[in-house]
């Protein structure tokens, strides 16, 4: 069963985390369900999706930060094997980027400690003088020059750009074969964040290493990876070959989140068609309590009897690309294509949603 | 009520009837240590009734000085240090400048003629008190006469108007997701009617489909209430959604402007062309992308002459001796750019000498 040619994979897992209310009473929130996503050396997987949908705790649950509540963690195919030991070897394979490189580097340290005590956890063998090569070495990798001058430096006195750079230089000084990228991009600025994206697509055409980047960001998500996978309120409702998933989405929700993004390309008549019906998309559900049936359903504007009490199946549509959503089982698939999500809402408004529009144009 | 909505191309005369806001020469320093960081310097532009204008900009470009100058909200060590922010009131008095207002004479524009929504709604709202009663504060500060009940109703009737079921008005603002607090920070500014909405990011710390969202109510509640917006942000391939003009800030200056159309379809000065190519496409064909090689200067010890010349691939001689001055460069008379290969055909000199 298990495929050798992935070098991580999260099979159907989920977490559900207890929280206390104010009324001490323990809830569960369901953070991920049913999650699956395989990574193939050289692979670059997107995930994503808006807040709270589950990217996180999925990346977390990849980087053994918590144990899955179910499912399995497969690296090349092995089950986790528990205990410190079996961790640390673990992490010397897969890496954790986090999104903020002001709050992921310690600011006491110099950038020369944070590295050389990487090396000196992940590769004992090493002497002073060849973790001192080791961290030039890996400085220039990630472009931060002039390398001996940046290793002497505080956190600090680096800007933004150049903080998660150490922070990517920190994650590769174990040699991993997985990087897990949690919006390693989006506290930086514009004309930081190519650069970023080029580094990653560097080390993954390079080095074969395989990358998961989270992001909400569909625009860089292509502009990186191979493959995207959409989450919503903690289940992945479609993922897909990149042009694939954003020419054609074929989960309503991926839809929306596509339609959603900017696009200044996209050639549209004007503001009003761009906005126009957009004000009323809702919002993701509590995960406490989540709906029953598609957790999508209760914005959807194609949502049908089925939607709201049962959970839909997978349906494969070739090359990779699948979607659990029932307009598929139903032969309603073709509906997707012919209008927009903010239109579609609209038209399952009533005379008072019409109205208002009319008001608004 | 003056001013229709659908002005977005009157004939271009500064200062005209339709303008609401007029910055001249506006310049902000931070007085630290020896010598002053100019970190706003000789910004000038007009603003139109019922307009977006867009202001885009890294970190560090000057774009959030900018905005606190203009409502007022510096602190120190920023001073405006020299310029002016003429307002046009709906009225049809002369224009006042706000730059120049003491400051209980600047609380008579607060809210009615002039707010802001903050990036981060959690930080502009009361964490302690009720929505109701925070909307009611700033209602009743500008009508005594108003009564608390009143005030409240008035209040819930504003959060509808964003989407926010009436009942939410006795919440607190911890009890509203993200996406709530911020369209409840944009009724708050909307409260008293103001002509003019300054927006700092308002959408950054949601996802995408909120920011959608959000930006087509502020969009439907501007045709309907009629002010005007200076929506200040880095994300430049929103604002060409979104904005009827966009100026663009590096280094403490505007180094163009332009409508949304004209700067999409040919933006002219190196950076804006270097930031439009830092967006990856959604849909157009994949290229590698090489962004803006270098960083930001540091403004404590800007570069001579063009601010952006040691990062511009089209530098030329003369571009690290001569700061080029924002002038026209097309036939287009809302399109400035402030670049020596675009010579000005008003001004043949070129740029001052610094």
């Amino acid at each position: 069963m298990s495929d050798d040619s992935y070098v991580l994979e999260a099979r159907n897992v989920s977490k559900h985390f207890t929280v206390r209310g104010a009324a001490g009473r323990a809830r569960v929130v369901r953070a991920v369900e049913d999650a699956s996503v395989a990574l193939r050396p050289g692979g670059v997987l997107a995930l994503v999706g808006e807040s709270g949908s589950g990217k996180t705790t999925l990346a977390r649950l990849l980087a053994r930060f918590h144990p899955p509540t179910e499912g399995e963690i497969l690296l090349r195919g092995e089950p986790l094997r528990r205990g410190r030991r079996a961790a640390r070897a673990y992490h010397a394979e897969v890496q954790l980027i986090f999104q903020d490189p002001f709050g992921s580097l310690n600011p006491l340290h110099r950038v020369r400690y944070t590295l050389d005590r990487t090396l000196r956890l992940h590769e004992p063998g090493l002497d002073r003088a060849g973790r001192r090569r080791r961290v030039v070495e890996l400085l220039e990798r990630v472009s931060l020059s002039p390398a001996a001058e940046v290793a002497e430096k505080f956190p600090h006195e680096l800007s933004g750009g150049q903080r998660q750079r150490v922070v990517i230089a920190r994650a590769l000084a174990v040699r991993p074969k997985v990087l897990l990228g949690d919006e390693p991009i989006s506290m930086l600025d514009v004309s930081i964040r190519l650069d970023m994206l080029n580094l990653l697509h560097r080390l993954r055409a390079d080095e074969g290493l395989a990358l998961l980047y989270i992001t909400h960001d569909i625009a860089s998500a292509r502009y990186l990876c191979d493959d995207i996978a959409v989450m919503y309120a903690g289940r992945m409702v479609e993922s897909g070959p990149r042009e694939r998933l954003i020419g054609a989405p074929q989960h309503p929700y991926t839809k929306l989140l596509v339609e959603s993004s900017p696009d200044p390309e996209r050639g549209a008549a004007g503001r009003d068609e761009l906005f126009g019906d957009a004000d009323q998309l809702g919002e993701p559900p509590s995960l406490i309590d989540p709906p029953d049936g598609c957790r999508f359903h209760p914005r959807c504007p194609f949502a049908m009897a089925e939607c709201r009490t049962q959970s839909p199946p997978r349906t494969e549509l070739g090359d990779g690309h699948w979607t659990h959503c029932w307009l598929h089982q139903k032969g309603r698939a073709g509906e997707l294509a012919g209008t927009t999500f903010a239109s579609a809402v609209a038209a399952t408004r009533g005379a008072d949603g019409v109205a208002r529009q009319e008001s608004a144009r | 009520m003056t001013a229709p909505t659908e002005q977005r191309r009157p004939p271009g005369a500064p200062a005209a009837a339709g303008t609401v806001l007029d910055v001249r020469g506006l310049t902000v320093e931070y007085a630290t240590g020896q010598s002053p960081v100019r970190a706003c310097v000789d910004v000038s532009f007009t603003l139109r009734r019922g307009e977006i204008l867009g202001v885009a900009g890294e970190s560090g470009s000057g774009k959030s000085t900018l905005i606190t100058a203009l409502t007022r909200l510096q602190r120190p060590p920023a001073v405006t240090t020299a310029g002016q922010i003429l307002f046009h009131g709906r009225d049809g008095a002369p224009p006042v400048d706000l730059a120049a207002l003491d400051a209980k004479r600047l609380r008579r524009y607060r809210w009615t003629s002039l707010s802001i929504v903050m990036q981060s709604a959690m930080d502009a709202l009361n964490p302690v008190m009720r929505l109701g009663a925070q909307f009611a504060d700033v209602l009743r500060a500008h009508d005594r006469t108003l009564t608390r009940k009143l005030a409240w109703a008035r209040a819930a009737e504003l959060l509808t108007l964003v989407g926010i079921s009436a009942d939410r008005v006795r919440d607190y603002p911890h009890q509203l997701s993200g996406g709530m607090r911020q369209r409840a920070a944009i009724a708050l500014a909307l409260a008293c009617g103001p002509e003019l909405v300054v927006m700092d990011e308002p959408t950054t710390a949601v996802d995408v489909v909120m920011q959608r969202q959000i930006l087509a109510q502020v969009l439907r509640l501007r045709a309907e209430l009629d002010f005007a917006v200076v929506f200040v942000t880095h994300d430049l391939s929103l604002l060409l959604e979104l904005a009827d003009r966009i100026a663009i800030m590096y280094a403490g200056r505007i180094v163009e402007v332009g409508s949304s159309a004209a700067l999409y379809a040919d933006p002219q000065h190196p950076y804006t062309r270097g930031l439009r190519a830092s967006f990856p496409p959604l849909r157009a064909p994949l290229t590698t992308l090489t962004g803006i090689p270098g960083s930001p200067p540091d403004l404590r010890d800007p570069p001579p002459g063009c601010p952006f010349h040691p990062r511009c691939a089209l530098r030329t001689s003369g571009c690290d001796t001569h700061l080029p001055p924002l002038v026209r460069a097309a036939a287009d008379p809302d399109r400035q750019v402030a670049c020596l290969l675009h010579p000005s055909p008003q001004d043949p000199t070129g740029g001052e000498q610094r």
